[in-house]
């Protein structure tokens, strides 16, 4: 084997290899950029063009992210955070950005910038792939505004069912005879089991739709929790009466709450723990406060138990998922909407906090719910809960 | 309307554009004691109070015709020295926690998820708001 021929053969491998990869970037269906360490734009494949409506030669030895081009929308701190991760800490970025396509319309993209690095440790490029997800952002946000203009409108009819009916079962006019009660019992729970499904889609909705609300201030935990136990009595079927008891704390703990997102999460918990007792023998809901440190923060943690069906080993993984219901949950309370701890998750996580559970078959659960002693985290946000 | 002149009854303004609901809370106002007036609108609202001698609470609902009209009504309301004493129980479908806290906010007593209530609970409440207010 002479070395001329293998040196060349070897040579258009490597050439051929070089140009799989090439034809690979050149044709990807997400917009590619490679700049130089100071993000001027060395290449961009064919989806740049197609994406931003910049000519692959028009972008070239120009700055990426400016508002020379498509970028330059997102505000100042945008920007910070993404050149101190990729340029100073070296790390990939990645996020949702607004960007501007040469014909002036905004487009939403998700960004993945990586640093890439030379022998000594320096940045010599910058890779950039961007999707452009505006379409997705647009069925998303359409599905959120359904769900929340659906809830808006079927809570006036079923305001009204509740109203008359409850109105027939209290003989407002005039009494009814045993069939008619029960049957109207059937339409009044129903609706009943209504509006928890409405109210829980409506609270879906504005959770997904961003930006909760949270404001902490000053309050009585002790106090919250026997008022919202003593409320929740109104409010849960008022058949299953099973006592909730709760062992107050030597002093009042206080700390600063959103003592409406408090209730909200605390409610689930109380009503699932009744909802699955409910029936058994001797029923027994049981609410505690503790405050040790979980996961290195200081926390008051509320504990619901109860020693009803629990949840099967191997459904645990799935609990809170949004609709998901345990096989023997289904079985055992037709009327659970699924999206009750879904709910308490994403609140309990906005406000600081930890949410999770132990549980066994058919003997008892118990779930946990963390507030740091610092306080719950003040959220800016835009939405409250319904 | 001959009960107005009576001073033991409470006087209540509901303003409600939803006539079955309407309905329902009249007749469960009258059976709970009070004198009832009703309106849809806020116009029809303000010709009851610039006309009656007494109104004892406001029962209020959010969505009644225009933009903001439940809010803007308040605010109307509680610039007037004639009629910003008088106690709003706000009792709506409205979503959001914020909605209640800009109606807390204008000064009205109460706020509630219509829904979420039995209308016996409601006029109760109202009863012992007013005998509070009486003591």
């Amino acid at each position: 084997m002479s070395p001329d021929r293998s040196g060349i053969s070897s040579i258009s491998k490597a050439e051929e290899e070089l140009q799989k990869f090439k034809l690979a970037v050149e044709n990807a269906s997400d917009h590619i950029i490679i700049t130089n360490e100071n993000a001027v734009i060395l290449y961009a494949n064919k989806a740049v063009e197609r994406i931003t409506g910049f000519s692959q030669k028009e972008v070239v030895g120009k700055k990426a992210g400016t508002k020379e081009l498509w970028g330059g929308m997102m505000p100042r701190e945008f920007y910070e955070t993404m050149w101190e991760t990729i340029k100073n800490r070296k790390k990939v970025f990645t996020g949702e950005v607004q960007n501007r396509r040469k014909n002036g319309e905004i487009y939403t993209a998700l960004a993945s910038i990586s640093p890439v690095l030379g022998d000594n440790g320096a940045v010599r490029f910058f890779v950039g792939i961007e999707r452009d997800i505006t379409k997705e952002k647009a069925i998303d946000l359409a599905k959120t505004e359904f769900v929340s203009l659906a809830s808006h409108q079927l809570r006036t009819p079923l305001t009204a069912i509740n109203w008359y009916s409850e109105m027939l079962l209290s003989g407002d006019v005039g009494p009814l005879s045993e069939e008619q009660s029960r049957y109207l019992k059937e339409v009044y729970k129903g609706s009943q089991r209504m509006v928890r499904l409405v109210n829980d889609l409506l609270n879906v909705s504005r959770l997904e739709a961003g930006g909760l609300i949270v404001e902490p201030v000053p309050a009585k935990i002790d106090s919250l929790i026997a008022a919202s136990i003593k409320e929740g009595k109104f409010s849960v079927g008022a058949e299953k009466e099973i006592p909730v008891r709760f062992e107050r704390s030597k002093e009042e703990t206080k700390l600063a709450v959103d003592s409406e997102l408090l209730n909200q999460v605390f409610r689930n918990l109380i009503n699932n723990a009744v909802r699955y007792c409910s029936g058994r023998p001797n029923p027994k809901v049981e609410v505690s406060l503790d405050k040790r440190p979980v996961d290195g923060v200081n926390s008051l943690v509320i504990e619901v138990r109860d020693n009803g069906i629990g949840i099967p080993k191997l459904e645990q993984g799935r609990v809170f998922e949004k609709f998901f219901r345990a096989s023997n949950a289904q079985k055992a309370a037709a009327g659970g909407t699924g999206l009750g701890l879904y709910i308490s998750k994403t609140v309990v996580e906005k406000w600081g906090g930890k949410i999770w559970f132990e549980s066994e078959e058919g003997k008892d659960t118990a779930f946990y719910v963390t507030i740091p002693l610092t306080g719950m985290v003040f959220q800016k946000g835009e939405k409250k809960l319904a | 309307m001959k009960d107005l002149n009576n001073p033991d009854k409470k006087v209540i303004l509901v303003i409600e554009d939803e006539a079955p609901l309407l309905e329902a809370i009249k007749r469960k106002l009258e059976l709970g004691g009070s004198s009832v007036l009703t309106a849809t609108t806020t116009e029809q609202a303000l010709s009851y109070l610039q006309d009656e001698k007494r109104i004892d609470l406001i029962w209020l609902d959010h969505y009644i015709f225009g933009k903001e009209p439940g809010l803007l009504f308040v605010a109307e309301l509680k610039n007037s020295p004639k009629w910003k004493s008088i106690p709003i129980f706000v009792v709506s479908n409205a979503a959001g926690a914020e909605k209640k806290q800009a109606y807390l906010s204008l000064g009205v007593d109460k706020y509630y998820a219509k829904v979420d209530y039995r209308l016996d609970q409601l006029v109760k409440d109202i009863q012992i708001f007013l005998a509070e207010k009486k003591e």
